[in-house]
């Protein structure tokens, strides 16, 4: 349910820039979802013909970018990418202050437009 | 520049091609949430502003929210008027967290998301300064309860706190480690329910430090009172000890 409502927020998003830069059709999207997300990558495939419908996204292509998790260490100052999501602590030092840098986005990264 | 589409003009043929429509790339980099990131920033200022304190409490449905809000309401029924609550409480359907609160005398207001699987930004931006007002310094926003949305949703608060109670067992944190890593505040709750299950505090306590190294973790039970004693302190002074 909840990927439904984040798709229906670039429906939003994406009708009010096709209005702003001059696009009346949306031919594929693409979009970064992080491993600490939330989304599941799979119930947004699935929904987005759906919601999609009747807007200008209706008919593009869905093309989705996992990002995995980086961490940056703020005691060794290394930065790391643990393969598990759930281990928010650095694979170096083992200290758990760490920064998360990439894995928790969700975002439209660029769309091709006619 | 040329005025029909903004292409560099010597270019005959990018002209040419711009005419006849052929796709253009638009690069966004825009998080989807960023319309609510943006509504979550002006709420923080409004609070900042009004001199407020703002909670979330996220947990599973069933962790014990209410009960711990209604204990909480009732404690800070007696203390001075800069410890003034007002709760926000979120849930898909029916008011009946709503009147639990108000039987103990609290100051709250029901928000129903409906479809919704959280509360976002603007639920709380509709009752600034209507409901929310800073004659009640301290709000309280009841999440829905759900482990997922809710910690991707900023609301604005000042802080986000994560419930989790005995019965869920002790690997919640490691499922769910966004809303566990953000949290400010983890309270162990039904810790009177310990003995009848097979649950162990400390391998709890292993999974929340795999995903939060230094959020103070407390241990109450809102039924029987052990514990609470330090919840009702953060609850005023947002310290622990």
């Amino acid at each position: 349910m909840h990927e439904v409502s984040l798709v229906a927020a670039w429906v939003e998003q994406i009708g009010e820039l096709a209005q702003k830069e001059g696009f009346d059709r949306v031919l594929a999207v693409r979009v970064k979802v992080g491993a600490l997300s939330g989304v599941d990558p799979s119930c947004i495939e699935f929904c987005f013909p759906e919601v999609t419908r009747n807007s200008v996204l209706e008919g593009s292509k869905l093309i989705l970018e996992y990002v995995g998790v980086e961490l940056y260490c703020d005691l060794c100052h290394k930065i790391s990418f643990p393969e598990d999501p759930s281990a928010i602590f650095c694979i170096y030092c083992h200290s758990g202050e760490v920064v998360i840098r990439q894995g928790k986005e969700f975002k439209v990264i660029d769309l091709d437009v006619l | 520049m040329c005025r029909d589409c903004g292409c560099d003009s010597a270019n005959q043929v990018a002209h040419f091609v711009q005419l006849v429509e052929v796709p253009r790339k638009l690069r966004l980099e825009q998080f989807v949430l960023a319309k609510n990131d943006r509504i979550a920033r002006e709420n923080r200022a409004w609070f900042e502003k009004q001199g407020m304190r703002v909670l979330n409490l996220i947990s599973s449905p069933g962790s014990g929210k209410t009960l711990l809000l209604e204990k909480s309401a009732q404690f800070l029924r007696g203390e001075s008027h800069k410890f003034k609550m007002a709760i926000l409480t979120g849930d898909q359907e029916k008011d009946f967290d709503a009147q639990r609160l108000k039987a103990a005398g609290a100051e709250v207001l029901q928000l129903n998301t409906l479809s919704s699987c959280h509360l976002d930004a603007s639920m709380i931006q509709k009752q600034l300064g209507i409901f929310v007002r800073p004659d009640l310094p301290l709000l309280v926003i009841e999440n829905v309860g759900n482990l997922v949305c809710p910690a991707a949703f900023d609301l604005g608060e000042s802080q986000k706190i994560a419930l989790l109670s005995t019965p869920e067992g002790e690997d919640k944190p490691s499922k769910y480690p966004l809303l566990f890593h953000e949290a400010a505040l983890i309270v162990l709750t039904k810790i009177d329910l310990i003995p009848y299950l097979d649950w162990s505090l400390e391998l709890c306590e292993q999974h929340i430090r795999r995903v939060n190294a230094t959020a103070p973790i407390l241990h109450v039970s809102a039924k029987t009172g052990e514990g609470m004693e330090r919840w009702f302190e953060f609850l005023k002074t947002g310290k622990t000890a």
